[in-house]
């Protein structure tokens, strides 16, 4: 029996007692993630009223199959994370259990406004984060433009608001769906545009490049998998299970996925740099899942998260770490933390065969690239055919074949990647070890081995995807406007 | 129908009596080209009187594949002779395949170039490339006009196409167009001037049979004659309606045999890529005519 | 022995191997050998007796005499390579890798012949193509391998739509019966054959997607080229295979325009199997490089056996078939025979090389045997299938396509001859001096694989038969047919063995002749005639750069298609960096620009 709410508050208290106890920070903040962790296995589903103010008068945390699998994975994830950067947390030690908090909140709640206060806590958290590497000019921008989302998102709930009267998301689907069609969809595109902005849709997303092209270990993976994960179920929450949009407002908004999807797959392509390949790689996928969001695929929506959010969890955080490589003969890493000096070598030229000193993280990179690239034996292939799947049984044959045009480019750009970091060499001379690159970097054996088991659960998840698929199933009967039901899966698949 | 040793006898026979009768025309045919010339010429039995005193002498080697080369060039062209129909004598009956011919000659032509290319010389390597450059120029049209004759009398045996042609007409007046295209690709495959780059007595030292001397020029002689034996009854039973009897035959095969002679000598040399181009230009056009007349509107059938 | 049984322990096997190579190399690749060959044994013996009973959810397997065939040929192929693999381990930057993906992608090529349904197939496409994908960069070149990738996928996606495009409207997915509901609506068969169709086209090196073809069977590893050449393109062919004959295209378009017999489709789409055939031909007499010369050798061969199953004839099928035989196993001892000399001596370049034959004699006979297979001479097994498909053309009368095919075949004499004249003989260059002969673990299967070209050269009728067998069982009415030695087509009869025999029999009558005149005295390489010059270098006494110049220089400037792909490829790029720069600036300014703007266009929008 234990409440929901807990996951949210314990994290803001202990945020505050870690102001008080500065020096024991670390300590408690790896108590209050070990917690939350182990407790989001054991929370019980159900609707929770908070200060015993009626529904739909006070605030509702709702927590169902949807809600409880999010949960699950981003509080697993975010205890990970915390746990294989110890080095690097200390001065943001508070920072994070806020972030903690505010994003349990958000996955768990059940009222319009108080969305939006998560949504302003986690941002404010992820504001403070990103600055930790130092590149003050992008903070800024992602400041400005996070702001103007938000207050985006705001304008829309009020108007919202006095439309029909509540905040409540249970209340106002309800409404929603009796009432008919409203006079505007003003609100609901200003909601859309706020949550646009988080969920890197084009052309909301000028924050991206610099926030995560910049970003190490700690940043990367933090905003790049499980800031967006979040972002894109609160997103598939609205969407498919509040709001009520017509075809034309669908089709608009439809075309703003597109773009993006079209837009971050080809963006990708053009560029050598390891970081941006893998940041437009992301808001290809973002794009991608709104687009299945918006017209009703609710689980393979989740599906396509989930698989990203390992993916690029793996992805960002080996990217963090090779991006600060050096040449032997240079200073250590801890010269460089000491004189504040970070070697940044991007590009993948420069780190040809990094993998051949590196075969152990090169074989999780790699996992988690060909899951990206939706290659069989991993999680994304069956990602992938679920999709087409899906798509065709309703009968859709323009969006499968973007989709599957968009994937052409994306494995082309991820094959490139793969190849050259496994083997140096220039053109038309065979691969051999005098051409590895000479730069190489430390890495801790512990986040070595934790990478490698994540990829290993997804070959693992690739071979027999029946769990993640059953789950998703089960996530997308909670959302009202669901139409995916049917399934490839190894047991008990349609043919 | 089972094979015995017999018929690899008499087709032996065959391929034997072939090379003395092309050996006897090309001589008679020196004599008559001489004639033309203002001189007197050879005897007639200068080509024997050649290809005894070469297996007599001795000579070089330069290595096992320069050796095998030439015994496997004379095997194929001794096989290719053997399935040949002469006439009335036909020992595979069904068996001779238009494309049969055209590998089996392969087989001859791949040995020789492996025995000159084997010599070390680079001459020879020069001369085989323009042979085999020069193949691609001839083979194409004549199997063309072939594949159409193929398609419209239903069978691709040799002897079944003579046996056709004598119930309905020679393929001269059937497909003239065609009959034409085979001539000059006959001149190609006979390696008669203007066709003769790959040889080039002036310009290559003779190309491939620049190293070669006693008995492996010797053997080559006679392939090179039976070679000729081969192409010419082969053009004489595709287009000339083969011959009833023995006589009609050796009449049309003389005929053949010197016009292409007499042709040539006045003709001068090309070069290796005007024999492409050219076989590329009028050859193959009149080719494909022919067979669209023949294939698609059925004309002379 | 269930094909799921045998396909889960080869993938476990390959993990295994990766493990075994990292302790010692050369055990690991022993074990690649090992496995091959166990694999190899299981299916010859089994045969018939193969069952596809076990299945897991959708994997599920079914046993065909097509299927059984096309992995005869893999696995002969696989296992006769793996013996080349113990001497490769120390050239290679990933040995583990290597074997542990050499044999995944071998499990991967037998999941797709024996697939059930289009999902199990599609599962083990791709893993043969990521497999492949990953051995190709141990070589020369990384670009190859995103090419050979990005063209794959794509008639890989194709593939995959046309499948989902057929389950939207049959709702199944098992090949067969997806298959034969689509015979209903000409429309949707015709489109769903020709989606599939580039993927098999693609796979098979069909211009104009040819060009991954010399990228990356020239660039790979010296003994992982045979199998993509001699193997892994045959799964494009399978694929064409299945789709023609079981739809079947002919009944799906019989109301379409007929021109020499077939319907216009179909005689469009063979136009693009001639076209490879006059580019193969033509790019490779232009190659110095041996092994991209035997990559577009490959092309040409992709045309001839497109051509022979889209004319859905029984002696044009068993001829596409036999010559898929022929041609693995040649085109394998041809790029083996290639690693053999590169083993010796670190080069493939022609023009560097020379005179090979002095030192390495079995190796240039296996060439030697390899080639006549390959230019379709008999003895051998190219002959069957050239004489096979020549017929079928002859009795339809399509004499276009025949003249492109006669210019390939006359054509591949060129191509094969010049390696053999370039590489083989002519003179030996001084420092090749201390070259030694092939090691005796590449020269058992070299020989191995030149007995069995020969053999069925000589002896074809049990593959005729067989294929018959598979054309019954892919539903044709009628079959090839044969009896006791004699093939018996529609217009002409070939007797295998008398040939041989009386090549044989010629062959001894020259030897009398040889024997009989007087000995012949041996002399060096460099005592030829020269007119009265002396020269002291062999390599000047070389003919070999350049050896086709003149027939070169016909088609000196012909256009080039892989500029158009990458000016393409370029577009895409040119296009990614106009929407990095236009819409990811670091300026908050800009992104709240086009924030506002596309709010505007929205609720504008939403009101029309």
């Amino acid at each position: 029996m234990i409440r929901p709410v807990l996951l949210v508050v314990l994290p803001l208290l202990i945020a505050f007692l870690s102001v008080m106890f500065k020096k024991q920070t670390k300590p408690l903040l790896l108590i209050a993630v070990l917690i939350n962790a182990v407790v989001v296995f054991v929370i019980d589903k159900g609707e929770y009223i908070i200060g015993n103010h009626m529904q739909p008068y006070g605030i509702v945390l709702n927590v169902d199959n949807y809600s409880l699998y999010a949960l699950i994975v981003l509080n697993v994830l975010f205890a990970l994370l915390v746990l294989l950067n110890l080095a690097k947390i200390t001065k943001i030690a508070s920072i994070l259990m806020i972030a903690l908090g505010g994003l349990n909140g958000l996955l768990m709640t059940g009222d319009l406004f108080n969305l939006f206060v998560f949504l302003e806590i986690s941002a404010i958290a992820a504001f403070m984060i990103v600055a930790t590497n130092k590149k003050l000019i992008h903070v800024f921008n992602y400041m400005i433009i996070g702001i103007v989302g938000s207050v985006m998102y705001l304008f829309g709930v009020i108007l919202l608001y006095s439309q029909y009267g509540t905040l409540n998301m249970n209340k106002m689907a309800e409404l929603m769906t009796t009432t008919g069609t409203p006079a505007t969809y003003i609100p609901i595109i200003m909601i859309f545009g706020g949550l646009a902005v988080e969920t890197k849709l084009l052309p909301f997303n000028g924050w991206v490049k610099g926030v995560l092209g910049n970003s190490d270990s700690l940043v990367g993976p933090m905003i790049g998998s499980i800031y967006s994960g979040v972002m894109l179920i609160v997103f598939g929450r609205l969407f498919t299970d509040v709001f009520v949009l017509n075809d034309q407002v669908r089709i608009l908004l439809s075309v703003i996925a597109i773009v993006t999807l079209i837009a971050g797959e080809v963006s990708a392509f053009s560029t050598m740099k390891l970081r941006e390949i893998l940041l437009y790689s992301s808001v290809a996928q973002s794009g991608l899942a709104v687009l299945l969001f918006l017209n009703g695929y609710g689980s393979i929506a989740v599906l396509v998260v989930f698989a990203n959010v390992l993916a690029k969890f793996i992805l960002f955080m080996l990217a963090g770490v090779m991006t600060n490589s050096h040449k032997k003969s240079e200073h250590t890493e801890y010269e460089h933390i000491l004189n504040n000096t970070v070697d940044n070598h991007d590009d993948i030229s420069t780190l040809a065969g990094i993998f051949v000193k590196n075969p152990l993280n090169g074989v999780a990179f790699s996992v988690a690239s060909l899951s990206l690239a939706s290659l069989p034996l991993f999680f994304g292939f069956f990602v992938k055919i679920n999709v087409l799947y899906s798509m065709f049984l309703r009968g859709d044959y323009v969006l499968p074949a973007i989709i599957l045009a968009t994937s052409l480019v994306e494995g082309a750009y991820i094959i490139r990647m793969l190849v050259v970091l496994w083997n140096p060499g220039k053109e038309g001379e065979k691969a051999t070890k005098e051409a590895v690159t000479s730069l190489n970097y430390e890495i801790d054996q512990l986040v070595c081995m934790v990478l490698l088991l994540i990829s290993l659960s997804l070959v693992a998840l690739g071979i027999s995807p029946d769990l993640a698929i059953d789950r998703a199933d089960e996530a997308g009967a909670d959302l009202e406007y669901n139409i995916s039901t049917e399934y490839v899966e190894l047991e008990g698949g349609k043919e | 129908m089972t094979i015995t040793i017999t018929d690899f006898l008499v087709a032996f026979g065959v391929a034997f009596c072939g090379w003395a009768l092309q050996t006897s025309v090309s001589g008679i045919t020196r004599k008559t080209v001489a004639r033309m010339q203002k001189r007197y010429g050879p005897k007639w039995y200068q080509n024997f009187r050649d290809i005894f005193k070469l297996l007599n002498k001795r000579a070089i080697t330069h290595g096992w594949v320069y050796d095998f080369g030439v015994i496997m060039a004379l095997a194929g062209i001794i096989g290719t002779a053997m399935f040949t129909p002469v006439a009335n004598i036909v020992v595979f009956k069904g068996y001779d395949n238009f494309f049969v011919f055209v590998y089996l000659f392969a087989v001859g032509m791949l040995g020789m170039a492996m025995s000159a290319s084997g010599s070390g010389n680079p001459l020879a390597s020069i001369g085989v490339m323009r042979a085999l450059t020069q193949m691609v120029g001839y083979e194409v049209p004549f199997m063309v006009i072939v594949l159409a004759l193929i398609h419209v009398r239903d069978t691709s045996s040799i002897s079944a196409l003579v046996d056709i042609q004598q119930a309905s007409g020679w393929n001269l007046v059937v497909m003239p167009i065609g009959t034409i295209v085979g001539f000059i690709c006959l001149m190609g495959m006979l390696g008669k001037k203007p066709f003769d780059t790959y040889i080039a007595p002036a310009e290559l030292a003779s190309g491939p049979m620049v190293e070669y001397g006693g008995k492996q020029l010797g053997m080559l002689m006679i392939m090179h004659e039976i070679a000729t034996f081969v192409e010419i009854s082969l053009f004489v039973n595709l287009f000339l309606g083969g011959g009833s009897n023995i006589l009609e035959f050796l009449v049309k095969y003389f005929i053949v045999y010197t016009l292409a002679s007499y042709v040539s000598n006045v003709l001068g040399r090309f070069k290796i890529d005007q024999v492409v181009t050219f076989y590329y230009k009028i050859p193959i056009l009149l080719a494909l005519i022919q067979a669209g007349m023949l294939v698609i509107f059925g004309w002379g059938v | 022995m269930t094909i799921l049984t045998i396909i889960i322990a080869l993938i476990v096997l390959s993990f295994a191997t990766y493990y075994i190579t990292k302790i010692n190399n050369q055990v690991g690749a022993y074990t690649t050998v090992v496995v091959t060959l166990a694999a190899l044994v299981i299916f010859l013996l089994e045969g018939d007796k193969l069952s596809g009973a076990s299945s897991i959810g959708i994997l599920r397997f079914s046993v065909t005499p097509l299927a059984w065939f096309f992995s005869i040929i893999m696995l002969i192929v696989y296992s006769m390579v793996a013996f080349f693999n113990p001497y490769w381990m120390k050239k290679i930057l990933h040995p583990g890798a290597y074997n542990m993906l050499f044999l995944l992608s071998l499990a991967g090529t037998i999941g797709v012949f024996f697939a059930e349904n289009f999902i199990v197939m599609f599962i083990f496409w791709e893993i043969v193509v990521w497999a492949s994908m990953f051995i190709i960069p141990f070589g020369k070149s990384r670009t190859a391998s995103v090419v050979y990738y990005a063209m794959s996928t794509f008639g890989s996606f194709t593939f995959l739509y046309a499948i989902f495009m057929l389950y939207a409207n049959y709702g199944t997915f098992v090949i067969k019966d997806s298959l034969e509901a689509a015979k209903g609506d000409a429309n949707i068969a015709i489109a769903a054959f020709i989606l599939m169709l580039l993927a098999g086209f693609i796979k098979l090196g069909i211009f104009p997607f040819h060009i991954w073809l010399p990228m990356a069977h020239g660039n790979a590893p010296d003994t992982f080229s045979p199998i993509l050449s001699g193997g892994l393109v045959k799964l494009g062919a399978f694929l064409t295979i299945l789709i023609t004959t079981l739809l079947p295209i002919h009944e799906v378009t019989k109301d379409q325009a007929y021109i020499f017999g077939v319907p216009i489709l179909i005689y469009v789409l063979m136009i693009f199997g001639a076209i490879s055939i006059v580019v193969g031909t033509l790019m490779a007499i232009k190659q110095d490089d041996a092994k991209k010369l035997l990559a577009y050798s490959s092309v040409a061969n992709g045309g001839y056996i497109l051509i022979g199953i889209l004319l859905y004839d029984e002696m044009a099928l068993s001829g596409a078939l036999i010559h898929i035989f022929g041609h693995a196993i040649a085109s394998a001892t041809a790029f083996l025979t290639i690693a053999a000399v590169s083993y010796r001596t670190g080069t493939t370049k022609m023009s560097e090389l020379g005179g090979m034959i002095h030192k390495m004699p079995i190796t240039y006979v296996v060439y030697l045997m390899a080639i006549i297979s390959m230019a379709g001479i008999p003895p051998m097994t190219g002959f069957i299938s050239k004489w096979l498909l020549f017929q079928a053309l002859a009795d339809q009368g399509m004499f276009f396509i025949a003249t492109t095919m006669f210019f390939g075949s006359i054509g591949s004499f060129l191509y094969v001859f010049r390696p053999l004249s370039v590489l083989f003989l002519g003179q030996l260059k001084p420092e090749h001096k201390t070259v030694k002969e092939a090691p005796i673990g590449m020269l058992i299967p070299m020989v191995i694989l030149s007995g069995i070209t020969l053999f069925y050269g000589v002896l074809p009728n049990s593959l005729v038969e067989y294929t018959a067998k598979i054309e019954s069982a892919l539903g044709f009415d009628k079959v090839i047919e044969t009896s006791a030695l004699v093939i018996q087509g529609n217009n002409g009869d070939l007797h295998a063995p008398l040939i041989t025999g009386i090549f044989a029999f010629g062959f001894i009558i020259a030897l009398i002749i040889f024997l009989i005149a007087p000995k012949s005295r041996k002399v060096g390489l460099m005592d030829t005639y020269t007119a009265g010059e002396f020269l002291y270098t062999p390599s000047l006494y070389h003919a070999g750069y350049a050896y086709y110049a003149p027939f070169e220089r016909l088609y000196q400037k012909h256009p080039n298609i892989v500029a158009l792909f990458a000016a393409l490829v370029q577009k895409v790029k040119d296009f990614g960096k106009f929407i990095r720069f236009v819409f990811f600036s670091r300026w908050p300014g800009r992104g709240v620009m086009f924030i506002i703007l596309t709010m505007i266009l929205l609720m504008w929008g939403e009101k029309l």
